[in-house]
């Protein structure tokens, strides 16, 4: 299968995702696109899809039907190779909380293929960047929910991982330590990562955000940058992304469609 | 007494409403009931058997040791909570102006009624169970039934009274005199075990005494001692006096959820809330076993990762006293030099494993997604978790056989110590595979909590069985030398943890979170 150039450039494309639990629809043929150095938000309501997008995208889930390329390769074709440049950080990230922080990102490096030396060096590194290196040596369960949330941070970009995927990662951390990951994250797009953030904070999300792609019911409601979603909202020259938000995820939602009959033993379109 | 019986009414619905209304309704229930009424019958007859050959004092301390150990379970329960409260109760009812007493009532009432439920039946089959094998008439077992039940509300009361000392008198080492209660309670069982051992029931004025000599007393068709009559009034009547006096204490800010689910449903939330509890307090004392991930390969990491989460969550110190209690209060010191008294411990052994599989499927198994988000197969990590479950385990097994070298003047043959050493090994492996195949879901009635505790523990007793069956084999070739058949069992468990290994890396391959 010949891939356009433009295609190659591009490091996450999802195209005719759909995904449903118990036979209701999560994902009614979602898709959209990231590029290296871009900072992409995908914002919606409760129960719109984002997580069950973001899960399939790192694996944690399989599509009913669609196709997804990290780097140009077929990640259902091959679902293990690419996780080595991908980092990820869950909603409400669940930890061992009976190991420290230390303990916790050696343990992450190790299973992550990371030099030794490597390890202790970044584990070090991120634990002074995010200010944790006072707690290095208690186990997590002891720490506040906004340091758990930074350990879970810290084991997404130990191993440097050339995309980020990240769900709600700003969930229960103080506005200082807000500030400094959203600084990390633009430091890393500057440095050629992608970078995919699902969030409900739509401020952020506008600052942060070089495209936004809005959904709701599974499905695209509108994707692009700021100017081009005010157009297709047409909020205006001032609206903000909020504006744009409230606009089209209130609009009327199409009828449930029928999902494309899956072809072969694979269930793949 | 309306609060009470609406409290009462809600935590029974709560916890035995969602197995009435599952898919199979009260059959679930029942079910599991069913499943425990024939060793309800093997262990009361056992018992009967072993009565009725004692003298009365051994026949007494043989009696005494179960109900010490249903004693010392009480109070590793007031250790821990000594009330049953799920988080919903603390947000909407204990918030309310009910009184401390209305609860505590609704509480030991609810205790009682499902411990009854649970195992009442399978207890009152062993109360038939030893009459027969005393030769008393069936209706015997009813006044030794109304003891036992009258045992356990003594216990369930004297919980409840630990648990309000502890949070009216914060400062008073409540705990510590628990603990030594616990112990001093178990330690005349090791006499059971050792007759030189100088401290036995028989002769103790303890109320695991006096109700097994109310309880032989039945058995034997002899009228009841007085004295023994007037000590378990006194300890009885003591500690409902002890309760009703402390029952007004204020104690919902000393308490904490513990009921977290439905009978046979799991809530993830509230065990992962117990869970960060416990190992945020023990965190401090656990950390000193440190967990280095800079050495070793993949399945030695995975290995010591999950020995530092037994150890450091505090299901290694449970299981470790959970082993004691009940291996000394089994009665299988009383059990004599037979190879029989080796199928108890195995039981428990494996049930124990079914614990730490139990334990994992609550609270660990979601922090998969560290793993199963990397480029690495997950093999390594089910490998850790198999040996690490049968590491536990196998310290449980040192502990049991040391405990028997110390105790005993007779070697057992090594066909009897081939089940206790082999079950842990063959539970670690069907408990390992199970898991990578199971997801406990917090379903109306989940066949996979049964699942995980009954093939466990039969998985585990299969494999006990073969290797005793290798070494059976082996002296029938004419291998008699103890060193040659050691040698067999050590050939038949590298076997057995090779090929256990080999299949939960299969199973492992295809593992979804």
């Amino acid at each position: 299968m010949v891939v356009s150039a433009d295609r190659m450039a591009l490091t996450i494309e999802l195209q005719q995702l759909w995904k449903s639990y118990d036979g209701k629809p999560a994902l009614q043929g979602l898709f959209f696109d990231a590029r290296p150095g871009e900072i992409v938000g995908l914002i919606g309501p409760n129960g719109a899809g984002k997580t069950t997008t973001l899960k399939i995208l790192v694996g944690l889930l399989r599509p009913d039907y669609g196709l997804i390329r990290v780097k140009g390769n077929d990640v259902l074709a091959d679902p293990i190779s690419y996780k080595a440049d991908v980092g990820y950080m869950p909603e409400a990230p669940t930890l061992p909380e009976y190991l420290t922080p230390n303990e916790f990102l050696g343990y992450v490096g190790r299973i992550r293929n990371l030099p030794r030396d490597r390890i202790a060096d970044r584990t070090r590194e991120l634990l002074a960047i995010l200010d944790l290196a006072p707690k290095a040596d208690e186990t997590i369960a002891s720490l506040s929910k906004g340091m758990k949330a930074k350990v879970a941070f810290a084991a997404a970009i130990l191993h440097e991982p050339s995309i980020l995927v990240l769900d709600e990662p700003l969930i229960g951390i103080d506005p200082a330590g807000q500030h400094l990951l959203k600084e990390r994250l633009a430091a890393m797009a500057r440095a050629g990562a992608t970078v995919l953030v699902s969030t409900h904070q739509l401020d952020t999300a506008e600052r942060l955000c070089g495209r936004v792609a809005i959904v709701n019911h599974g499905r695209n409601v509108a994707t692009g940058d700021l100017a081009a979603l005010r157009a297709q909202a047409h909020t205006g020259a001032e609206g903000s992304l909020e504006d744009v938000f409230l606009r089209l995820t209130q609009e009327a939602v199409a009828p449930a469609i029928e999902p494309p009959r899956p072809r072969g033993w694979f269930r793949r379109g | 007494m309306g609060r009470t019986l609406t409290l009462f009414v809600y935590k029974l619905q709560f916890f035995f409403g969602p197995a009435f209304r599952g898919r199979f309704g009260p059959l679930a229930y029942l079910a599991l009931i069913l499943i425990f009424l024939p060793s309800g019958f093997g262990f009361g007859f056992g018992l009967g058997m072993t009565v009725k050959a004692a003298d009365t004092p051994n026949g007494v301390g043989i009696l005494a040791a179960p109900l010490a150990g249903l004693l010392s379970v009480g109070l590793l329960y007031s250790l821990g909570a000594g009330v049953t409260a799920h988080a919903s109760e603390f947000d909407f009812f204990l918030t309310a102006d009910i009184r401390p007493r209305q609860y505590l009532v609704a509480d030991l009432l609810f205790q009682l009624i499902s411990l009854l439920g649970a195992g009442g039946l399978a207890a009152g089959v062993a109360a038939v169970a030893m009459t027969v094998a005393m030769g008393q008439p069936v209706y015997a077992a009813v006044p030794l039934f109304g003891l036992l039940v009258v045992y356990e509300f003594f216990v369930l009361m004297t919980a409840q009274v630990l648990v309000i000392l502890r949070v009216r008198y914060p400062k008073a080492p409540v705990r510590l005199v628990t603990i030594a209660i616990l112990i001093l309670s178990l330690l005349p069982s090791a006499g059971l075990a050792n007759p030189a051992f100088p401290i036995r029931f028989a002769g103790l004025p303890i109320p695991a005494t006096a109700f097994a000599a109310l309880g032989l007393a039945v058995l034997q068709g002899a009228a009841w001692p007085v004295v023994d009559v007037l000590l378990a009034i006194v300890w009885a009547g003591g500690i409902a006096l002890a309760w009703y006096v402390l029952s007004d204490t204020y104690i919902v800010h000393g308490l904490r959820p513990t009921m977290s689910a439905g009978f046979g449903q799991v809530d993830m939330g509230s065990r992962m809330e117990m869970q960060r509890h416990l190992t945020a307090r023990l965190g401090g004392v656990t950390t000193r076993v440190r967990f280095r991930p800079e050495r070793g390969g993949d399945t030695s990491l995975m290995t010591r990762l999950h020995l530092v989460r037994i150890w450091r969550d505090g299901s290694f110190v449970y299981i470790a006293i959970l082993a004691i209690v009940v291996i000394l209060s089994s009665g299988f010191g009383a059990g004599g030099a037979s190879a029989t008294g080796a199928v108890p411990v195995t039981q428990i052994l494996t049930l124990l494993m079914g614990i730490l599989a139990m334990n994992w499927a609550f609270y660990e198994r979601e922090n998969l997604w560290i793993v199963l988000t990397t480029a690495k197969p997950p093999g390594a990590y089910f490998r850790g978790l198999m040996l690490s479950f049968a590491a536990v385990s196998l310290v449980a097994t040192g502990g049991f056989i040391a405990f028997l070298s110390a105790t005993r003047s007779v070697r057992l043959p090594i066909e009897n110590l081939a089940l206790p050493i082999a079950a842990p090994i063959a539970s670690a492996f069907v408990a390992t595979a199970l898991l990578t195949r199971i997801k406990v879901k917090p379903s109306a009635f989940s066949f996979a909590v049964l699942g995980i505790f009954f093939v466990v523990s039969l998985g585990g007793f299969m494999g006990g069985l073969a290797a005793q069956a290798a070494v059976v084999a082996a002296r029938s070739v004419g291998v008699f030398a103890a060193e040659a058949q050691a040698t067999v069992l050590v050939g038949f468990l590298l076997a057995l943890t090779s090929f256990g290994l080999w299949i939960v890396t299969r199973l492992a391959a295809s593992f979804r979170l």
